[in-house]
C-alpha cells in the first residue's frame, strides 16, 4: 500500500473501472461537450436567440458547398434562397446560385457579452450579414435552429444541475438530520417525504406553476422552475440518506466524537454525510436527466421558458403539430439533443455505480 | 475523593413490542447499580457479555440518559448540569472503544483524529500541536503517521492512537469499554502495560471494562463483578482474587485460571431480593 493513503489509492481503483468502460468515457466527453458549447454558446452560435428574418420561415437546412461551379475547389460556401408559394401557399425555397456566401470564421454579428462579462460581436462561424446561414434549418420566425438550440441548452443543461444540486443540499441535510435524531423528528421528516413522493411529480410540477403568476420574466421562470425542481427532488434522496445515517451514527467514531462534545450538526457533517457520498454521487447523476425531462416538459406546454427565450422543451413545442414535423422535420432536433443528454447522464451515472461499488459496499455495512 | 459516584441507576430496554404498542419484554441492562470510583483509584468492571457493562459506561459518559438513579461527576449531578458545563464534560471524561475497526473514522488522517477533540479548547493552535506530538510519542509513534490513514494501521496501533485521542483533553476519568478485548494476547499485554505508564504520567484514573478477569487485575486495584445488571461484588482486587464469595465471581475465577470454557449452565437465579453487603473492609458481595 502507498503512503498516500487509502482513499487516493480507492479512488484511483475507481477511476481505472471507469475508465476501462469505454461507453461511459464517450458519454462523458459528450456531455463535456455539450456543456462547453453550453457556457460559450452566444460565441459558438451564428446568430443570437432572437434574430429572426421572417424571410425564411422553416428554411430547410442549407447546404454547404465545397466545389465552384467550375469544378475548382473553394472555401466552404452556401447560396441565397429565395422562395416561391406552391398550391397550398406552402413556402418552397430555392437555392439562388447567383449569390453566394463563403462561411467565414469569426465575422461580426448580433453583439452578446462573453462569460456574462465581456461585451463581444464575433461569432464562431458564419456568413456575412447580408446572407444568412441555416445549417440545420430555421423555425417558423425564421431564426436559426442551431444558435437557438446553442442557446437553449444553457437553460436545459443547467436548470438539471441547479436543481439537483439544490434538492441534494436539502436531501442530504433533511435525511442526515432525520436519521440522527430519530424519533419523532424522523416521524416527522418522513410523512412529510411520503407525501410528497406519493403525488406523481408531474401533476405536483404543473399544480406548483399553476400556483405562481403567469406573467413573469424569464430569469424569474427560470428560478421558478428550479425551485418546483428542488422542492420535488429532496424526497426521494432525504429517505435513501436518513437510511443511511441511521446506520451510520452507531459506528463508534460517531459515539467517540459525541464524547468529545461535538455538536450534532458537526457530527453530521463530518461523519455521517462525507459517508453518503459515493452513493450521492451515483444518485446524481442519475438523477440529472429527470430534470431536464421536467424542464422540457413544462416548456414544452408553454409554462416554463417562454419564447423568444429558448430552451430544448420550448424549441420543442413547435413541433407538436403534425404539419410541422411533415414539412419541417428539422424542428424534432432538440428532441434528438435531449435524448442523447438523457441517455449520457444514464450511462455516465452506471457506470459511476460500477467503479464506486467496493465504496457503496463499505458504506453499506454497519 | 470520590470522582465518579452511581447512585441505585437503573436502565431497561423494551425489546420486542407488541405491533399495537403493547405487551413488550424488558431486558435490564442495568438493574439498580451503586457504585464509586475514585479518584486514583482505578475501578475494574467484569462480567459476561450481554451483562449490561457497555450501557453502564454510557450512563456514566452521560449519552444515555438512566430510568432512575443519579450519577455525579465530582459531586455534580451529571442528569441535571447547565448547559456551560456539559460543554466541560469532555475534558473532564473520556472513553475509548471496543472495537479499533470502528472507531476511528476512515475518511480521517491521523492528525485531524487527534485534533478533532480540540475544536473547543481554550489552547492556542501551537499549544494543541504540541499536546499531539506529546500524546503521539506517549504512546509510541513518531510524528510521521500524522499524515496517514487508520487502515494502515493494526487493531492495536489504532487502538493506542484512539488512547491517544481520548487523552487529547487530558481528562481525569478514562472509560476503557472493552479496549483490549478484541486484540490479541500479545497486544493485549502492550497495551495494558502502555495504560498503566499512560496511568502515572498523566495522572488519570481508569474505569476498564472487560469480560477478562486477569485482564482486569493487571491494571486495577480495585474489581467489581457485574451479572445480569447487577454489581454482585466489589471489593480491592487481592482479596476478591483470594476470597471470591459470590459464586458467580468463583466460576468467573475459574475460567480466568483455567481458560477451558465453562459448561456451567448458569441457572437463573433469583437476584431481586438481594443487597450489597459489606463483608469486610471495602469488599461487598451481593446476598
Ligand atoms: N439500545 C438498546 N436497545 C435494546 N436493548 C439494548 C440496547 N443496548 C443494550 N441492550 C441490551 O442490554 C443488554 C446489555 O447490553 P450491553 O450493555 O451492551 O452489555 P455488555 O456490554 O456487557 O455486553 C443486552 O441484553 C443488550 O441486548
Ligand atoms: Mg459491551
Amino acid at each position: 500500500m502507498n503512503k498516500q493513503g487509502q482513499h487516493v489509492s480507492q479512488f484511483q481503483a475507481s477511476f481505472k473501472v471507469f475508465q476501462r468502460n469505454r461507453l461511459a468515457v464517450a458519454c462523458l466527453s459528450v456531455l463535456g461537450l455539450l456543456y462547453f458549447l453550453a457556457i460559450f454558446a452566444d460565441f459558438f452560435s451564428p446568430y443570437s436567440y432572437d434574430n429572426e428574418d421572417r424571410n425564411y420561415s422553416y428554411c430547410p437546412p442549407m447546404k454547404v458547398h465545397m466545389v465552384n461551379q467550375d469544378g475548382s475547389l473553394s472555401w466552404p460556401y452556401v447560396y441565397g434562397t429565395s422562395f416561391v408559394f406552391d398550391s397550398f401557399h406552402k413556402r418552397i425555397y430555392t437555392e439562388d446560385k447567383t449569390q453566394k456566401y463563403t462561411i467565414r470564421l469569426f465575422p461580426k454579428g448580433d453583439a452578446y457579452r462573453l462569460l456574462g462579462v465581456i461585451p463581444w460581436d464575433r461569432h464562431f462561424f458564419g456568413v456575412e450579414t447580408k446572407g444568412r446561414l441555416h445549417l440545420w434549418g430555421a423555425d417558423s420566425r425564421g431564426r436559426d435552429l442551431l444558435s437557438r438550440l446553442l442557446w437553449g441548452s444553457r437553460v436545459s443543461l443547467s436548470i438539471g444541475l441547479i436543481g439537483v444540486l439544490i434538492s441534494f443540499v436539502f436531501g442530504l441535510f433533511i435525511g442526515g438530520i432525520s436519521g440522527y435524531y430519530g424519533g419523532w423528528i424522523d416521524t416527522l421528516v418522513m410523512r412529510l417525504c411520503e407525501m410528497f413522493m406519493m403525488v406523481p411529480g408531474f401533476y405536483l410540477m404543473l399544480a406548483l406553476r399553476a400556483a405562481f403568476p403567469p406573467n413573469l420574466n424569464s430569469l424569474q421562470i427560470y428560478l421558478l422552475v428550479v425551485v418546483i425542481f428542488s422542492f420535488i427532488g429532496w424526497a426521494s434522496l432525504a429517505r435513501v440518506i436518513r437510511g443511511m445515517a441511521m446506520t451510520l451514527k452507531q459506528r463508534e467514531y460517531v459515539l467517540a466524537a459525541k464524547a468529545m462534545g461535538l455538536s450534532d450538526l458537526r457530527i453530521i457533517r463530518m461523519h455521517i454525510l462525507p459517508h453518503t457520498m459515493s452513493y450521492s454521487i451515483v444518485a446524481i447523476m442519475l438523477s440529472i436527466p429527470g430534470y431536464i425531462m421536467g424542464e422540457s416538459a413544462l416548456s414544452l406546454l408553454g409554462l416554463g421558458i417562454q419564447d423568444p427565450y429558448a430552451s430544448w422543451g420550448n424549441l420543442l413545442s413547435e413541433a407538436m403539430g403534425i404539419v410541422q414535423i411533415r414539412f419541417a422535420p428539422w424542428i424534432l432536433l432538440p428532441g434528438l439533443f435531449i435524448f442523447i443528454t438523457v441517455i449520457c447522464f444514464n450511462v455516465v451515472g452506471d457506470a459511476l455505480r460500477d467503479a464506486l461499488d467496493p465504496w457503496l459496499k463499505a458504506e453499506g455495512q454497519s | 475523593m470520590k470522582l465518579l459516584e452511581i447512585n441505585n441507576v437503573r436502565k431497561y430496554f423494551s425489546t420486542s413490542r407488541h405491533f399495537l404498542g403493547k405487551a413488550h419484554h424488558l431486558t435490564r441492562a442495568v438493574d439498580g447499580v451503586d457504585m464509586t470510583i475514585d479518584q486514583g483509584v482505578s475501578l475494574g468492571l467484569v462480567g459476561e457479555s450481554g451483562c449490561g457493562k457497555t450501557t453502564l459506561a454510557r450512563i456514566a459518559m452521560n449519552m444515555i440518559k438512566p430510568d432512575t438513579g443519579d450519577v455525579f461527576f465530582e459531586g455534580q449531578n451529571m442528569g441535571h448540569l447547565p448547559r456551560m458545563q456539559r460543554r466541560l464534560l469532555p475534558s473532564l471524561m473520556q472513553m475509548v472503544f471496543q472495537d479499533p475497526f470502528s472507531s476511528l473514522d476512515p475518511r480521517f488522517s491521523i492528525r485531524n483524529i487527534l485534533k478533532e477533540p480540540m475544536a473547543f479548547s481554550s489552547l492556542t493552535r501551537g499549544e494543541q500541536e504540541q499536546k499531539m506530538y506529546e500524546l503521539l510519542a506517549a504512546v509510541g509513534f513518531s510524528e510521521h503517521i500524522l499524515e496517514r490513514f487508520p487502515y494502515e494501521f493494526s487493531g492495536g496501533e489504532r487502538q493506542r492512537i484512539a488512547i491517544a485521542r481520548a487523552l487529547m483533553m487530558q481528562p481525569k476519568l478514562l472509560i476503557l469499554d472493552e479496549a483490549v478485548s478484541s486484540l490479541d494476547v500479545l497486544v493485549q499485554e502492550q497495551i495494558l502495560h502502555l495504560l498503566s505508564l499512560l496511568k502515572e504520567r498523566f495522572g488519570v484514573t481508569y474505569f476498564f471494562i472487560s469480560h477478562n478477569l486477569r485482564v482486569v487485575k493487571k491494571l486495577c486495584p480495585k474489581i467489581a463483578v457485574m451479572y445480569q445488571g447487577k454489581i454482585v461484588e466489589m471489593g480491592p482486587a487481592e482479596i476478591l482474587f483470594n476470597n471470591p464469595l459470590h459464586p458467580y465471581t468463583k466460576r468467573l475465577l475459574l475460567a480466568a485460571i483455567s481458560y477451558r470454557a465453562q459448561n456451567v449452565v448458569a441457572e437463573q437465579e433469583v437476584l431481586d431480593e438481594k443487597r450489597l453487603c459489606e463483608k469486610e473492609k471495602g469488599h461487598f458481595v451481593l446476598e
